[in-house]
């Protein structure tokens, strides 16, 4: 049976936006990815068919979508081009000036890291994933997704150390 | 302690943030793009590929025939220029001297093996 291409984007578009826009930290090509993604889709419904964790594949699809798109962009863009990077925030905004300033530099800590490294945390703790779902997930070792995900969290910490500081 | 537990306040801290939302204007660009929504009897009626002979002459019936007309060139030259053509003097297979050349190495290199063993 074809699935409701509109109740699935209904059910999983904010979660595949929130992680493509960290990952790729750009909103052009979070929305060229998602676009990408739901047409793959509607040109092969049944591959939902057997699937039971309907998010985690379109998550897997996703991040498989932005890793092609961020290679192809890489032959096409010029070094300039690849350091002038747009600066997104994944954070919804508030209007607390600290809760604002804490989300910004949250915000920077993550595109510091490593687009993978980011992608482990993503997954980690706003999908609330198990390091064998993130390993499944991302194609990788949980031994890795683990490893990267502990290398990220200390250069969050590293990097925010300051911002926690002058909080206190 | 379940290694998949966040275990600092810090970690707890982070995932505590709210994330940014889709932009509501994305989700008819993304689902009206290639009729992605409400066409499912186009998707099913998507025509199904049938291969032709056509097919198998790919990349084309010209180039094959081309091809073909080329092979056949050479073996026009090639049966053009055969011994019996221009009267060569090399002998055919069914002429007994050849037979008998054969036949005088066949034995030369079975001496040699004789001579070897010894």
């Amino acid at each position: 049976m074809s699935p409701d291409l509109g109740a699935l984007y209904d059910r999983h578009a904010c979660a595949l936006f929130a992680f493509l826009l960290n990952f790729t930290r750009s909103e052009a090509d979070t929305r060229d990815v998602m676009q990408e993604l739901f047409l793959k889709l509607a040109a092969r419904p049944e591959q939902l068919d057997p699937v039971r964790d309907v998010r985690g594949y379109l998550i897997r699809l996703a991040h498989r979508l932005a890793i092609d798109a961020h290679r192809r962009r890489a032959r096409q863009a010029s070094a300039i081009e690849r350091a002038g990077l747009e600066t997104v925030s994944v954070f919804a905004e508030t209007s607390d000036p600290d809760e604002a300033a804490y989300r910004v530099a949250v915000s920077e800590a993550l595109a510091e890291l490593p687009p993978e490294q980011r992608a482990v945390v993503h997954l980690k703790l706003w999908e609330d994933r198990t390091f064998a779902e993130i390993a499944e997930l991302l194609g990788i070792p949980a031994n890795t997704a683990a490893s990267r995900y502990r290398y990220a969290l200390d250069k969050l910490q590293t990097h925010l150390r300051p911002l926690y500081d002058e909080l206190r | 302690m379940n290694p998949d537990d966040l275990d600092s306040e810090f970690e707890k801290r982070l995932s505590r943030l709210p994330l940014r939302t889709v932009p509501a204007d994305w989700r008819d660009e993304i689902l009206s793009s290639n009729n992605v929504s409400g066409n499912e009897a186009e998707q099913d009626s998507m025509p199904v590929r049938v291969w032709t002979w056509r097919d198998w002459l790919w990349p084309s019936p010209y180039a094959w025939g081309a091809l073909a007309a080329v092979w056949i060139g050479c073996f026009a030259l090639n049966a053009a220029s055969t011994p019996d053509s221009i009267g060569s003097t090399k002998s055919s297979p069914s002429d007994p001297s050849a037979t008998a050349q054969v036949l005088y190495a066949f034995q030369l290199n079975r001496n040699f093996d004789e001579l070897t063993i010894r």
